[in-house]
């Protein structure tokens, strides 16, 4: 189900308080504006001097916009690198996590086999597992396959996802199997049939699986950290994260890179926010 | 039985599309969650096997691990109730607000799907001696706070810092379940002449539980594993306040060499979170019917 973000509405939900409309509204407004705030003052103190960063009193809108801590991390630091290994990581387990969670996803929903529910229980129960019981035997599993180091340490895993196959599943339950039935009739294999019919009528799930598979991947830091270590392999958050631990004049360069790591999911969220609540929202409740 | 070759066909189809779903919970998931057990009986530095002593140093000699444990807890007695609480009421405005109400949740929500790293680099400058929150404090005549450098203010902070972050999520998960709240039933109530602040309580309130419940099981689960904040801005300090569980296991395997203790502890961890969970269900059994 779908939050409705169509302005229309004909029934006027009830109030909590009897508080006049306009000052929640302003109270809203002010507190979303609150909560964005540090991404604001990220992005735009990213391109402040180091002198103007620490000026009291503080300026919000840099003076002169200074580039020089962008140049920096990206000529002397390797957060071009960094960018790219963030950019394939995420762009190739979101590809496969799409894949193998519709197919999966579809197999539950529209075909019966042996073992089924048993199945369906294990994925379920495999979502309650907290990860950091899975850390160590991973990553020793990583080790006994030469694979540190690769990017297929970080893919793999988070390539299939349990929730994703969940996702798929509910939605494509709601899909009249009729297209699939006469298809049969027709003679259409069953991967084209799963390929050229269902596919395209799930467009929008697959784009709010694509979307939530490839911010998951991007934000992630502890199992990078685990399996990635020379500096060429880093992603992002780890780069971002090693500046930090550097104290001193480090947040100069830790602002553009942390903006150069918010603006990519940013502008994707601003661009598809409607499709993605509804994802979200579809999918988290029981 | 004779099987059809269509039955064959689509026998082979079925299994071959679960087949990386079955490799991976397979690989992935069974395997560890066995292994984490066998390697936790093992001491990996002097790579022979310790039975228990891993649980039993854990247990009663190593004072980092009730420490972690509590430091987690704390964290997310402080991380949770301000996101739920605040998360409903700002839901049920949003849910009335109509002007401007989709830059609203982009407000609200652009923080929570942002990478923890780069927040939290943003936040490294607002907690600093002489940074944002410090500014605002000695404008108005507070006295500077250390903030993430103080031993008694480090937790906190970080655990305020992650609740804002994250408030977006609670109030997306609220607004999409008022929204399935019967019409009907509000008409009725103000029908028969309850007030707003009835309606709320005797209506929404309790038709939200299961979402409450929910939210609260969920990020529970997830707040108890917390490492990002404490890895990027205090590295566990300062002198270990906060150090979380996550964190020390971490610290032990990946920096001390010690897998097979840090394993132990991350199943002592899988249990406390099972245990945890099952009295968060326990306890939010809903007792109404409709």
């Amino acid at each position: 189900m779908a939050i409705e973000l169509h302005p229309a509405q004909t029934f006027r939900m009830p109030r909590a308080f009897s508080v006049p409309r306009t000052a929640i509204w302003l109270f809203m407004a002010a507190a979303s504006f609150l909560v964005f705030f540090p991404l604001v003052w990220m992005a735009l103190s990213s391109f402040k001097t180091s002198e103007e960063l620490w000026r009291y009193p503080p300026t919000i809108w840099p003076e002169e916009f200074s580039f020089e801590g962008y140049r920096y991390i990206f000529t002397q630091l390797q957060f071009g690198r960094y960018f790219f290994n963030s950019v394939f990581i995420a762009v190739v387990s979101s590809i496969i996590a799409v894949l193998t969670s519709a197919l999966a996803g579809y197999v539950f929903a529209k075909f019966q086999f042996r073992g089924k529910d048993v199945l369906f229980i294990a994925i379920l129960a495999s979502m309650m597992i907290p990860g950091t019981v899975l850390l160590i035997p991973r990553y020793v599993l990583i080790n006994w396959l030469a694979w540190t180091d690769t990017y297929w340490a970080v893919i793999i895993p988070q390539g299939i996802s349990v929730f994703g196959i969940f996702m798929m599943r509910q939605y494509m339950h709601g899909i009249p199997s009729d297209y699939i039935d006469a298809a049969r009739v027709d003679g259409v294999s069953e991967f084209k049939i799963f390929a050229w019919i269902m596919l395209p009528l799930c467009k929008p799930a697959l784009a709010a699986l694509a979307i939530l598979s490839f911010i998951d991947s991007w934000g992630a830091l502890l199992w990078p950290l685990v399996v990635l270590n020379s500096p060429e392999m880093r992603t992002l958050p780890m780069g971002v994260a090693g500046l930090a631990n550097v104290h001193g004049p480090q947040l100069y360069y830790m602002l553009p890179a942390a903006t150069i790591t918010v603006i990519p999911i940013v502008i994707v969220f601003a661009i598809f926010q409607r499709h993605f609540v509804n994802a979200m929202t579809s999918s988290g409740l029981k | 039985m004779v099987r059809s070759k269509l039955y064959r066909l689509q026998t082979r189809f079925v299994w071959l599309s679960i087949a990386p779903i079955l490799f991976y919970l397979a690989v992935f998931v069974v395997y560890p969650l066995g292994a984490s057990i066998y390697y936790s009986l093992w001491d990996f530095f002097w790579n022979e096997f310790a039975g228990v002593a891993n649980y039993r140093e854990a247990l009663f000699e190593d004072p980092k691990v009730s420490e972690a444990f509590v430091n987690t807890l704390l964290y997310a007695v402080i991380r949770i109730p301000p996101t739920i609480i605040l998360g409903f009421f700002i839901a049920l405005a949003l849910n009335r607000i109509v002007v401007g109400r989709g830059a609203m949740i982009f407000g609200f929500f652009a923080p929570y799907i942002t990478s923890v790293v780069a927040y939290s680099a943003v936040f490294l400058y607002f907690f600093s001696s002489a940074g944002l929150f410090n500014i605002v404090l000695q404008a108005v005549g507070l006295p500077a706070q250390p903030f993430i450098r103080g031993v008694e203010q480090a937790l906190p902070s970080l655990a305020l810092m992650d609740a804002f972050k994250n408030l977006g999520f609670d109030v997306i998960i609220f607004m999409a379940a008022l929204q399935n709240i019967p019409h009907p039933l509000y008409e009725a109530a103000r029908i028969d002449g309850a007030s707003p602040w009835q309606i709320t309580w005797n209506i929404t309130i309790p038709l939200m539980a299961p979402t409450i419940l929910f939210l609260v099981v969920v990020i529970s689960i997830w707040t108890i594993q917390v490492f990002e904040p404490m890895y990027v801005l205090t590295e566990g300090g300062p002198l270990g306040s906060t150090r979380t569980v996550v964190y020390l296991i971490w610290e032990a395997a990946f920096r001390n060499g010690r897998l097979g203790y840090a394993a132990a502890i991350s199943v002592m961890l899988f249990l406390a979170i099972g245990v945890i969970s099952l009295i968060q269900l326990w306890l939010g059994r809903t007792r109404w019917e409709y």
